[in-house]
């Protein structure tokens, strides 16, 4: 799969406790509004464990965005949607390779 | 079994580019967890079991043989149950005919299926009643050495095999 500008994916807990950030170095191919790119300044992933019911699950997304607590909001926000059962299906068909983009984007960014 | 990771804190979900100090660090939590579970009778090495050795011991648990095989099951005591399957030739014409296992060390036979069939087709289950015609009953009985089978009317046009369960002495 590709990195998708914005657009915020679930997939099994992380091995992290907390909520992460990670920057990704320029000249990074991604897609945006369904066009491919190559960024050309730097570009942050986000991470952050949730639990819903007994079954934790991740959400990440990669963004320009550089405002930590911003985004954390709205990863906050997006997390009491998940149920659980899609949650423990998410952890059982995780893969290092294998997620699922949500139907959902930072905000602005839809 | 809680595991002490060396670098438990690893930050990775899918499309991340790891460093190579992060690789390093992700193969370094590999060797880790394969080293907290060495060889022994209930870890096997990577690789140990093959397809050719997995179909073997299926074959040997599933098959049957008129050669002595193992079934891969432990009777109550913990011995191993083997199976061996005697071509009893044709039945007996209204009296008995034993025929030898031919099983060395025998220790206790814990059960057997049987069945006989006719050139035209028609068989059945040995032992074998008849709530209608108690002479059409077929007995079936082992001794130590022999299995036994005893007809009631001629049966000589049938043709019988036994499976015979056992554990053996050593």
């Amino acid at each position: 799969m590709e990195i998708i500008l914005d657009r915020i994916a679930i997939w099994k807990a992380d091995f992290h406790k907390g909520y992460t950030v990670r920057t990704i170095p320029t000249h990074t191919r991604y897609q945006e509004k369904g066009v491919f790119a190559y960024s050309d300044k730097l570009m942050y992933r986000y991470a952050k464990n949730y639990k819903v019911g007994k079954t934790e699950f991740c959400l990440f997304v990669r963004t320009f965005r550089d405002d930590k607590n911003g985004v954390e909001t709205e990863l906050d926000k997006v997390a009491k949607t998940i149920k659980e059962d899609y949650a423990k299906k998410i952890a059982m068909l995780s893969t290092v390779e294998n997620f699922e983009y949500l139907n959902e984007f930072l905000k602005g960014d839809k | 079994m809680a595991l002490a990771l060396p670098y438990p804190d690893m930050d990775f979900v899918p499309l991340d580019i790891l460093t190579a100090a992060e690789q390093d660090q992700l193969v370094a939590n590999i060797e880790y967890i394969a080293n907290q579970f060495p060889l022994s009778a209930t870890n096997i090495a990577n690789s140990a079991v093959t397809k050719d050795k997995l179909d073997s011991a299926l074959t040997n648990i599933s098959d049957y043989s008129t050669t002595e095989k193992s079934t891969g099951f432990t009777w109550i005591d913990g011995k191993t149950i083997y199976k061996k399957t005697i071509e009893f030739g044709v039945l007996p014409d209204t009296t008995s005919k034993a025929v030898n296992l031919n099983i060395t060390n025998l220790g206790r036979i814990i059960g057997s299926e049987a069945f006989c069939v006719y050139p035209t087709g028609v068989n059945f289950p040995i032992p074998f009643t008849n709530v209608n015609d108690f002479d059409a009953s077929v007995m079936l009985n082992f001794t130590a050495t022999q299995v036994a089978i005893t007809t009631g009317t001629d049966r000589s046009g049938a043709t019988g095999y036994v499976t015979v369960f056992y554990t053996k002495t050593s």
